[in-house]
């Protein structure tokens, strides 16, 4: 039971974080393809918001190395 | 069985252990790497710094200063003023700069983990340990306040958090869930950091561990992509501190 609760602490938020920045990505390449000379704008926003998808993933990583090791 | 020729134990720890003692001053192992790291940061700078005050060039200081173009314009443009463009690139570009080098060190230098003394490894990356990374995102969430006080005002700082309930009632739940919203910010930035960090290190271990004496050729794959990482991970340190300061400065247009 140990086992499948450290492979899921890690497991659960990656899919959540996977599915998000590929919505994301998705959003910003039709943003770019409606207006193709505000891409740096776009570009930014995109990394912000795929910034904030992708820590909760690394905080459930680190959940899982901390409950391992502790 | 080719594993079972090298093998390195796996000694992973989440805090970093204590090498000597100084005064009374424990010094850990992530310290050694951020004093050396400061030392390379502040050398390299200061001179090509010179350099350019004297006029000359070489290819060092050409590299630095591209590298200063791109992070200048970034930061133009998203701040809304040239003016608090000019106030926020120190911090900002300072933090880009320190985590790099920190995280690129840790990653490519030889002898991390093996160079022991009394038993403990000294070579420890700055930005997996979360005392350095939860510094920085206080400092960095505090010198936002910072700003924003010298730019709106104490009053009109207060004012984007505690709104009058009686005349705006979602704006005063709206300016509660940014308070909450400020810690979050910086735990998560703490976090974000040092998750990164540990995370790569030991991903390196653990492909050190389980290649043994074929690490000659997995392990520079890893590097390689722990240096992709570490840019990564410091590039967004250094947006976020610009979005959350022109995020700070620039709601006063937004209170209509």
């Amino acid at each position: 039971m140990n086992e499948i609760a450290f492979g899921l602490t890690y497991a659960l938020p990656a899919i959540a974080a996977a599915i998000a920045v590929a919505v994301i990505g998705a959003a910003g390449m039709n943003a770019v393809g409606r207006n193709p000379e505000k891409v740096n704008d776009i570009r930014t926003t995109m990394i912000t918001a795929i910034v904030f998808s992708d820590s909760l993933a690394v905080i459930g990583l680190i959940a899982a190395i901390i409950a391992k090791v502790l | 069985m080719i594993s079972s020729f090298g093998k390195i134990n796996l000694d992973v720890s989440i805090g970093a252990k204590t090498v000597f003692s100084l005064f009374g001053l424990n010094v850990t192992n992530s310290m050694i790497i951020g004093t050396i790291s400061f030392l390379i940061l502040t050398i390299g700078i200061i001179y090509s710094s010179r350099m350019v005050k004297k006029g000359k060039s070489n290819k060092f200081t050409r590299v630095v200063r591209w590298a200063f173009d791109i992070l200048v314009k970034q930061i133009d443009s998203v701040m809304p003023s040239k003016k608090s463009a000019r106030a926020i690139a120190p911090l900002a570009i300072t933090i880009f700069f320190f985590v790099l080098v920190n995280y690129w060190l840790i990653s490519i230098i030889p002898g991390v983990g093996a160079i022991k003394y009394n038993g403990v490894a000294i070579f420890r990356g700055l930005d997996a340990d979360l005392n350095f990374t939860c510094a920085l995102a206080i400092i960095t969430i505090v010198g936002v306040q910072i700003y924003a006080i010298k730019y709106l005002g104490f009053l009109k700082n207060a004012g984007r958090y505690f709104r009058n309930p009686f005349k705006d009632p979602i704006g005063a739940t709206e300016g509660l869930l940014e308070l909450i919203g400020e810690f979050s910010r910086c735990l998560s930035l703490s976090l974000r950091l040092f998750g990164n960090a540990l995370a790569g290190e030991i991903l390196l271990l653990v492909i050190s561990a389980i290649a043994g004496f074929l690490s000659t050729l997995a392990l520079p794959l890893f590097m390689a992509f722990e240096i992709f990482i570490g840019f990564i991970q410091s590039y967004i340190f250094f947006m976020l501190c610009l979005i959350f300061t022109s995020l700070a400065m620039g709601n006063i247009e937004q209170n209509v």
